[in-house]
């Protein structure tokens, strides 16, 4: 049981990933920082860096990107996490407020909860307070 | 000859000198009983006796044969020999023995010269023969008989058929009597007169007149005839008497009891041989049968009517005999006159449509398993000027057989293709509306998705430049809200471009020359193509024409190339070949490129949505696309693509000839 120590943020607007970044910063300056703009790029670091040291504790998931989207993500994180060491939480962040991706996300068990952006500062310190 | 014999035999009773017979030769012993031998001296009564075929003796006062011939012999069984050992008392039946012997005696006391009668003898074998006897006498001077000379005709085959006949009468007299009509003997004179010479009791019944009135007079029955048909009956029998062809009528009769009735006769005229003409018939009441009938008649009427009106046909099938009927309305749905379609199951299959066929049979089977209480079924069927129409089939079993088979159906045909194309096409409707509102919440949710990530950072920026007092910072900050301000204002541009495209009720259609205006956007794009050595080849109809948007075709093939160029492959240089074809009802352009290819496996129908991209480029906005496919749709052609990673991409586009502009695809954003 520890706290949060690395988060990965994988979104394709880089100005929301710009400013999660300032708001983790502020308040928790020795968190570790990832950060990718696709799925693709996510799932390739996730398969050639799975040390307990080099994965993330806690995943924040966009759905709508271009090469590989966030559902496409999770059917391939699904498969890779049988090689890990260590439990990842995913939270699904996305400005969709359709049911049916709601609905969709909540439908894997992997993913912890669905957050609409932009995620409240009190829900995000909750977050990376809680004990993983 | 025989006349002549007769006439002959009384004259020579009357004449005594003249007797042929040789008294002299008569022997005493004859008056005492005993046999004599009579000579018969005349030759030619001798031969006339002895060949008559009328039997005839010579016979003694007291009754003895004295001499018989042949005939007689034959008649009643005997011998010569044996009959002149008897007398005619041994062979006479007692009922008539009395009769004969008075008559004997009254001959003998002459008080008369001759007497006839009727009367029976037994055969030998016991059989009665019945004969007319006819008996005179030979007497001598003094009056006194001699002996009497009978002719005995056998009438036994007259008696017979006398009585056959009396019998037959009063069997066919009875017969006649049971029959519940009437049998009637019609006469009619040449002075026009008529009457009813026989008619069996019944006829009185019928007719409500007595035997003896129409005996003589058929205007008793005449005046029976109900006024209206008075005329039509009397027709009917003059017209029966000059052509001597069968009779037949039915009419009504007002009776003294039982008031309107009907009647119904059949007889045949048959020429008499004095000058009237001789009918013999039947006639019967046939009020119940003629109103059961009608009513009938009007039940049938009834639903007649009801199908004529409702423009319905009908069909009755006999499944166990193989026979189908079809009335007239059944044909005419179908465009037909009645007699050119034959009452053929055969002529209902050849007519309905292949595709509705397997459907229409499967219906009708589960009707007759017993299924489904009633039979219902749509399906098409052809026309005679050849068009298909819908038909709403209703039918039922009405009969079945102790193994439960059905025996026959009855069902109706209703033309329903008005209600039927109606039905088609608010269903089109529904299916483009239903679509068209798939369409509209799958906009709304990119529409809200896309300005939302915006704003989501446009407060989040806000927040943050408030939060901080580092001047760096809030630089920084601004930058960024400029950059999302930027970036809203891109995606406002493509929403607007995408409503414009699904919102124009009317939109400019031209006549565009394919291969010209492809050239034209080559020319535009010239820059590019000679930067990245771009080979472009157009193939195939040089002349294609087709109705379109000008700007809408321009984007499209703007769109096409320019993804071909962007997505290229760096490995060799890139080849596009454009082909243009046209067909009965398309117009195909392809455009085929070399270049990296897209895993359709993986992202197939995706490729034609918004905001999707399949290579990691920078600069691809993942909505041209999407573009492309609603122009297209807009005008109701198509664009699907073929594609393999690494090897290349052809995108197969579709413009009908006739383009229908899709007014149902506005979308209110």
């Amino acid at each position: 049981m520890s706290h949060v120590k690395k988060i990965c943020v994988i979104d394709d607007d880089d100005t929301y990933s710009f400013l999660i970044k300032a708001q983790i910063r502020k308040k928790f300056p020795e968190m570790e920082w990832l950060n990718f703009e696709d799925g693709n790029d996510a799932i390739a670091y996730l398969t050639n860096n799975n040390y307990l040291d080099e994965l993330p504790d806690i995943i924040l998931l966009d759905i709508n990107m271009k090469l590989m989207d966030g559902w496409e993500f999770l059917e391939e994180f699904i498969e890779l996490k049988k090689l890990f060491s260590k439990n990842i939480l995913i939270y699904v962040v996305s400005s969709s407020i359709n049911p049916h991706d709601v609905e969709k996300a909540k439908s894997y068990s992997d993913v912890s909860d669905y957050i609409v952006k932009p995620i409240p500062e009190e829900q995000l310190i909750e977050i990376l307070s809680a004990n993983v | 000859m025989f006349d002549n014999y007769e006439i002959n035999m009384h004259l020579y009773t009357l004449n005594y000198d003249h007797y042929p017979f040789s008294l002299r030769h008569i022997p005493v012993e004859m008056q005492e009983g005993t046999l004599i031998d009579l000579e018969i001296t005349d030759q030619r009564f001798r031969k006339a006796f002895e060949f008559s075929a009328i039997g005839m003796a010579l016979v003694s006062t007291e009754g003895r044969w004295l001499k018989v011939n042949k005939a007689l012999c034959n008649s009643l069984g005997f011998s010569e020999n044996e009959l002149l050992n008897i007398t005619f008392q041994d062979i006479t039946h007692p009922e008539d023995l009395d009769t004969d012997l008075q008559f004997v005696q009254k001959m003998l006391q002459n008080q008369i010269e001759s007497y006839q009668m009727e009367k029976r003898y037994f055969h030998k074998n016991g059989s009665l023969i019945w004969a007319l006897l006819n008996v005179s006498a030979v007497r001598d001077k003094q009056g006194q008989v001699l002996y009497f000379i009978s002719q005995v005709q056998d009438i036994t085959e007259n008696k017979r058929i006398t009585s056959d006949l009396r019998f037959h009468e009063s069997q066919f007299g009875h017969l006649a009597s049971l029959v519940p009509g009437a049998i009637f003997q019609f006469e009619y004179l040449p002075n026009g007169d008529s009457r009813f010479p026989f008619v069996s009791k019944g006829f009185m019944d019928v007719f409500e007149v007595s035997e003896e009135g129409v005996k003589m007079d058929s205007a008793n029955v005449y005046q029976r005839i109900h006024p209206e048909d008075f005329e039509k009956v009397v027709k009917g029998i003059e017209n029966a008497n000059l052509t001597f062809t069968q009779w037949e009528d039915e009419f009504r009769i007002i009776l003294p009891k039982k008031g309107l009735r009907w009647v119904r006769g059949v007889a045949r005229p048959e020429p008499n041989i004095v000058d009237s003409i001789l009918w013999y018939g039947y006639i019967y009441d046939n009020t119940d049968f003629k109103y059961s009938n009608q009513a009938l008649k009007e039940a049938e009427k009834r639903w007649q009517t009801a199908l004529n009106i409702s423009g319905d046909g009908l069909w009755d099938w006999n499944v166990s005999k193989g026979e189908m009927f079809y009335d007239s309305g059944w044909k005419s749905i179908l465009g037909y006159e009645d007699h050119e379609i034959i009452n053929d199951s055969a002529e209902w299959l050849k007519l309905v449509h292949p595709e509705d066929m397997e459907k229409a049979n499967n219906e009708l089977e589960n009707h007759l398993l017993g299924l489904s209480d009633n039979y219902r079924n749509e399906y098409r069927m052809r026309h005679k000027d050849g068009r298909w129409i819908w038909i709403l089939d209703r039918g039922k079993i009405i009969e079945r057989d102790e193994q439960h088979k059905a025996v026959r159906l009855i069902g109706t045909h209703t033309d329903i293709t008005e209600h039927k194309t109606k039905e088609l096409e608010l269903e089109k409707l529904l299916g483009m509306v239903s679509e068209q509102n798939n369409r509209l919440v799958n906009f709304a949710h990119i529409v809200s998705h896309n300005l939302r990530s915006h704003t989501s950072n446009i407060s989040l920026l806000m927040k943050m430049i408030r939060d901080t007092d580092d001047p760096a910072m809030q630089m920084e900050f601004l930058n960024k809200l400029q950059k999302v301000s930027d970036q809203l204002n891109d995606t406002i541009f493509h929403l607007n471009e995408v409503v414009s495209i699904q919102t124009s009720a009317t939109i400019d259609q031209q006549k565009i020359h394919v291969v010209n205006s492809i050239n034209n956007i080559l020319h535009i794009l010239n820059a590019q193509i000679l930067e990245n050595k771009v080979k472009i080849d157009i193939l195939g109809k040089e002349d294609a024409l087709i109705t379109f948007n000008q700007a809408y075709f321009d984007s499209i093939i703007l769109n096409l190339i320019t993804n071909a160029i962007k997505y290229r492959d760096q490995e060799r240089l890139l080849v596009i070949n454009i082909s243009v074809k046209q067909d009965h009802e398309y117009t195909h352009i392809s455009v085929q490129d070399n270049g990296l290819g897209v895993d359709l496996q993986r992202y197939g129908n995706k490729i034609f949505g918004m905001y999707k991209t399949f290579h990691g480029n920078k600069d691809a906005k993942g909505i041209g696309l999407f573009i492309t496919k609603s122009q297209l749709e807009s005008f109701g052609g198509s664009i699907e693509v073929e594609s393999e990673l690494g090897k290349g991409s052809v995108f197969h586009v579709k413009i009908p000839l006739t383009p229908t502009y899709q007014k149902y695809q506005i979308i209110e954003v």
